[in-house]
């Protein structure tokens, strides 16, 4: 177990190199130049010359990537062009706002999800399974920078209960992680009941409802734990999605996360915060995706009871 | 850049003059308990004014910094650090410090501050993007705690407006985004980035405390979001951040109102002179014939936007007010096409006299704007592409002049030597603005003769042919000025709309009693 | 059973599941309007009426117009072309080479297997929106390069659930049975595998579909969509938006085109999930 998570670790390391070098060479080879962006309309050819001297903008791209793979070998990720303020720092300063925002919404969807996939998936085919049926197409039909002003429209305004935008209190998170967390919701929801469905179907447990354990319980302490492991899958996928697709609820609820700092680094293109915040997205989705695959081994009972 | 020199003395004269106007309320009124917050539609990069060059910055930096001077809108300069000053010769400049002026934290603002703050720019180390505005100051020396003395390289005739920067305590490090103490009205109190900041009032302040203790503004890029904000009365102050549609909607609930006042940013539609199709100066005036602007202004902007007939605001001193007006013609510019020998081939049929491509920003409203043009070209036989790209991709093909038609709005301008930046042949791409590749030596001779000129009737004579020329040869076509609108709390008074979008004001603001709000 | 049966079975599963019949209609209509698209709107898409712009529902305009006084209706039929072109095409694009790329490694295991989980790694760790920047970018924007940017991440998705699928039925009995007479490997994951593998994809896809339609909305969000004036659903509630609360119609009408749209891609889906289940049918 100890080799393999030391394996799996080791292999993190080209897939973090890969990711950086993709978007290093995406975010240069983009259109778009940091120094007129950063010097505005009336700068003088000269000035931007001296700043891009100054930003080391004016070497070939393979000594600037050979300087940037270097700088991170040291723990260094540069200085944003924009605030001046090493990029460590910057990414740092919004962690918070991102993972209080990605767990209250991975809970949200949860907390939607486990209860109506179960009651779906138990009862089949009946009034109640369609009604969960049509809140999950709700759910994925409605984009967020539609549903978010909704949602404040109703409990913010119509029912006063939490404030419009921002960040600071428990208050603040609730209609930003409700927004994000309903699309995934309806997916976890819809990928839990069919695998719910094919484990009922199973011989075991019809075998343990034969025993005389009521089929809730079989249902729910053998059917539930097999069926974790697409649901698992699916929820890693999300993880990621929850980190950089995050930038259209941060920027309705003026939430300070990392998704809305790397859209504007884009537009900036400040090479080292893009740089950074990506490596911290792909750092993220790749640890959860180990811990999805780790989760898989304990999870199913069949690599367990070999 | 000889030719400015005679310019900077007369403007250093005239500006000691006003400076000798009194301001700031010397008597202390009453505070305010009331909570002031605005709404920004979008968070600033930075809040240091040695580096801040967004307008979200700079407006915040106009309630909580002073500068030497302030500029009004028609571009006078007001006192503010300074109590006076005085243009030695056209290349020394002697500021006289107000007397006890204090930072926010109370040490005293002395010479060696606005010193500091300068140097800070002028030190390449610093990048500061403000550099080249101060680049003529060879040396800046403090005689005394309260005079600083610029000395210049060469006259420059921008260096007063330069003046408006904020001042910060020497020594004060570039912190990122934690903001340097100023001397403004307001001090910051705390500052969540891309969130909101909090501003409280400075009791200290050089020009009389503000009225209204609490300032926050919140930055929020939703225009639903900032409706909301105002609709739940969370947000009292919004300038041109509530889309027209929805301005009656969000009076409805009669607490708040409405204020418009001329605006001085100019959208205009690009054309590549180099593109064979745009070259001919026939089919640019049968492109402008052809867009209904009254229409767009009418029911897009609801009225509240006006033609414009330059680049420069009908309010403006150089402005020509004789320019012949540019009434929507489709047939007009059908015939003018046909006199080009672009022929329709089938006549109202779908195929087209020739095709454009249009290129425009990601922005929804300017998304919209091109639909309409669109349209109305493609009634005149025209087909126009729309490429809708990402800001900065988008900004880097038009600087590069690599567009067919493309639109945009010149913001700020100050002075009509925007000329010589935007039409002069020498100012191509990547020299200078003049992207559509434009040439006239009549417009070359003239714009160099205006930067040269001193008198402010010669010049606005010089300027005026140049905007008849420009009318004529039409080299971009100007579209219209949006109107400054502001919707506030109707007991929120005192706030003055500037055509430049000037925050100064806040401090002047008050909340007015219950009693008087009826009215 | 022959391979004709098989498809008959299936099918008459299919005509029984009353939901799948609904949904199955709803799409024959969808497919209808997307071709007749020209001929079933009642106005020219592009036509404008500035005047009467974000006029409600009216009786020359059933549901109403959009700011640039635009007929909703055309629009939306219009728009259906777009978006089922969205749906369909990212969807089968990204699952032809989900399919590809996930069951050579879940079957081939080994190297092809870690080659590809690192490539999916990388992958799943990029930010989509740099890709879409950069495609529409360098591509310009355009509908293929919508479908380009979706179903660059898209495929990667639907190759890692084939993968584990793949993997867990692999270790199953009848699968050693059939390997230890000698079944060849191809036949394997065709005919023991794939259609066991194959349910939860389905489910997946059918949801894709849904995403795809809801995700090009959230590239117009950031003006990376189809250009305008093209009428996409996306394009027309994130056009909408900005109404949302005085012109509620223009989010409204598009959105639950939408939602019918997704409901039924996944009433059929289920349907053909519940008729191609062997072991369901066993019973």
């Amino acid at each position: 177990m100890r080799r393999y998570l030391f394996s799996r670790l080791r292999q993190m390391v080209p897939v973090v190199l890969g990711v950086v070098t993709v978007v290093f060479l995406l975010i240069h080879l983009i259109p778009g130049d940091p120094v007129e962006i950063m010097l505005g309309e009336s700068a003088l050819a000269a000035q931007k010359e001296e700043l891009r001297r100054e930003l080391r903008l004016d070497r070939p791209l393979a000594v600037q990537y050979g300087d940037f793979l270097l700088g991170m070998a040291k723990g260094d990720l540069g200085t944003s062009f924009r605030s001046r303020e090493p990029v460590l720092r910057e990414i740092l300063r919004r962690v918070p706002a991102t993972l209080l925002l990605s767990a209250a919404s991975m809970t949200v969807a949860l907390c939607i999800a486990f209860p109506l996939g179960i009651v779906s998936a138990m009862r089949q085919h009946t009034f109640l399974d369609h009604l969960c049926g049509f809140l999950a197409m709700l759910g994925l039909s409605m984009p967020n920078f539609w549903l978010g002003p909704l949602l404040i429209l109703i409990f913010s305004i119509g029912l006063g209960l939490f404030p419009v935008s921002g960040y600071g209190t428990a208050g603040h998170l609730v209609l930003p992680a409700v927004t994000m967390g309903t699309g995934m919701a309806a997916i976890l929801m819809r990928m839990l009941r069919s695998q719910l469905l094919e484990e009922i179907r199973q011989d075991y447990v019809r075998a343990a409802s034969a025993r005389g354990l009521s089929r809730r319980a079989a249902v729910v302490r053998h059917a539930l734990a097999n069926s974790l492991i697409p649901v698992l899958t699916v929820m890693g996928l999300q993880v990621g999605a929850l980190l950089s697709g995050s930038i259209i609820t941060e920027t309705i609820f003026s939430w300070p996360g990392v998704g809305r700092l790397t859209i504007q680094a884009i537009d900036a293109r400040d090479y080292p915060l893009v740089q950074g915040c990506i490596l911290f997205i792909a750092l993220c989705t790749v640890a959860v995706n180990l811990l999805t695959d780790l989760l898989y081994s304990r999870l199913d009972p069949r690599i367990r009871y070999e | 850049m000889a030719d400015v020199k005679d310019r900077l003395a007369s403007a250093l004269l005239l500006a000691a003059i006003a400076a000798a106007s009194p301001t700031g309320c010397s008597q202390r009124m009453p505070a305010d308990s009331g909570e002031l917050v605005i709404a920004f539609p979008g968070a600033p990069v930075s809040i240091d004014p040695r580096l801040s060059t967004d307008a979200y910055g700079t407006q915040i930096l106009q309630m909580t910094h002073a500068s030497l001077i302030r500029m009004d809108a028609a571009g006078n300069p007001l006192p503010d650090l300074a109590e006076g000053f005085e243009a030695r010769s056209p290349t020394e400049v002697v500021f006289r410090l107000r007397d006890g002026v204090r930072f926010h934290d109370g040490r005293e603002l002395t010479s060696a501050d606005v010193r500091d703050t300068f140097a800070w720019i002028l030190n390449p180390r610093n990048r500061s993007p403000h550099r080249s505005t101060y680049e003529t100051i060879r040396e800046i020396e403090t005689p005394d705690s309260r005079t600083v003395v610029f000395r210049l390289s060469e006259p420059f005739a921008p260096f007063l407006a330069g003046m408006v920067r904020g001042i910060v305590p020497a020594g004060t490090r570039a912190a990122g985004y934690s903001p340097p103490i100023g001397a403004g009205p307001y001090r910051v109190d705390d500052y969540e980035q891309d969130t909101a900041i909090r501003l409280s009032r400075f009791e200290g302040y050089h020009g009389g405390a503000a009225r209204i203790e609490q300032v926050v503004v919140k930055f929020l890029p939703d225009s639903n979001v900032r409706f909301l904000e105002l609709k739940k009365g969370s947000v009292n102050l919004v300038l041109n951040g509530v889309e027209p549609d929805l301005i009656p909607a969000v009076l409805e609930n009669g607490n708040l109102v409405m204020e418009e006042a001329p605006g001085s940013n100019v959208s205009y539609l690009g054309f590549n002179l180099r593109d064979p199709f745009l070259s001919d100066a026939r089919v640019r005036r049968a492109i402008a014939l052809a867009i209904d602007r009254e229409a767009i202004a009418r029911t897009l902007w609801k009225g509240h936007a006006d033609l414009a007939d330059s680049l420069l605001a009908p309010g403006f001193w150089a402005h020509d007010d004789k320019i012949p007006p540019l009434r929507y013609d489709p047939a007009a510019a059908r015939r003018l096409l046909e006199a080009a020998g672009y022929r329709d081939p089938d006549g109202d049929g779908p195929k087209p006299r020739f095709r454009l491509t249009y290129k425009t920003s990601q922005n929804e409203l300017r998304r919209r704007i091109a639909a309409v043009i669109q349209e109305e070209l493609r009634q005149a036989g025209i087909a126009v592409e729309i490429q809708s790209l990402e800001w900065g991709t988008f900004f880097s093909d038009i600087r590069k002049g690599n567009f067919q038609l493309y639109s945009l709005t010149w913001v700020g301008i100050a002075d009509p030597d925007i000329y010589h930046y935007a039409f002069h042949s020498g100012q191509t791409p990547p020299e200078g603005a003049n992207r559509g590749g434009y040439r006239n030596p009549e417009v070359d001779r003239l714009v160099t003769e205006g930067r040269r000129e001193t008198s402010r009737e010669k010049r606005k004579k010089i300027y005026g042919k140049v905007q008849q020329i420009l009318s004529r040869d039409l080299p971009v076509f100007p579209l219209w000025i949006n109107r400054n609108i502001l919707v506030r709390d109707r007991r929120l008074t005192g706030f003055v709309i500037t055509p430049d979008e000037d925050y100064a004001s806040v401090k002047e603001m008050t909340f007015r009693k219950g009693k008087e709000a009826g009215k | 059973m022959s391979e004709r049966t098989v498809k008959q079975t299936i099918a008459r599963r299919v005509a029984r599941h009353r939901g799948a019949v609904a949904g199955f209609a709803v799409v024959v209509l969808l497919l209808l309007a997307a071709v007749l698209a020209p001929l079933l709107a009642p106005f020219d898409p592009g036509a404008q009426a500035l005047d009467s712009g974000l006029s409600g529902p009216s009786r020359s305009h059933w549901l109403g117009q959009d700011r640039l006084g635009r007929d909703l209706l055309s629009r939306l039929i219009h728009g259906a072309r777009v978006s089922v072109a969205v749906g369909l095409g990212t969807v089968s694009l990204s699952l032809a080479i989900g399919l590809l790329v996930g069951s050579a490694a879940g079957f081939f295991a080994g190297k092809v297997d870690h080659l590809f989980m690192r490539l999916a790694d990388i992958l799943l760790a990029f930010p989509g929106i740099l890709l879409a920047i950069a495609i529409t970018s360098v591509l310009g924007p355009s509908l293929r390069n919508v479908l380009i940017a979706l179903s660059a991440l898209g495929w990667v998705g639907y190759a890692r659930l084939i993968r584990g699928q793949i993997l867990k039925i692999r270790e199953m009995e009848f699968v050693q049975s059939a390997r230890a007479v000698g079944t060849p490997p191809a036949r394997l994951l065709r005919v023991h595998i794939l259609p066991n593998a194959i349910s939860p994809v389905i489910v997946e896809a059918t949801f894709g579909i849904a995403r795809a339609i809801v995700a090009e909305a959230g590239l117009s969000f950031l003006g990376l969509g189809v250009a305008p004036p093209t009428p996409s659903w996306g394009a027309m509630i994130s056009e909408g938006r900005h109404f949302l609360f005085v012109a509620p119609h223009l989010t409204t009408v598009p959105g639950l085109a939408i939602m019918i749209t997704v409901m039924a891609f996944n009433f059929l889906g289920d349907g053909l999930r519940d008729a191609m289940d062997v072991r369901e049918g066993a019973h």
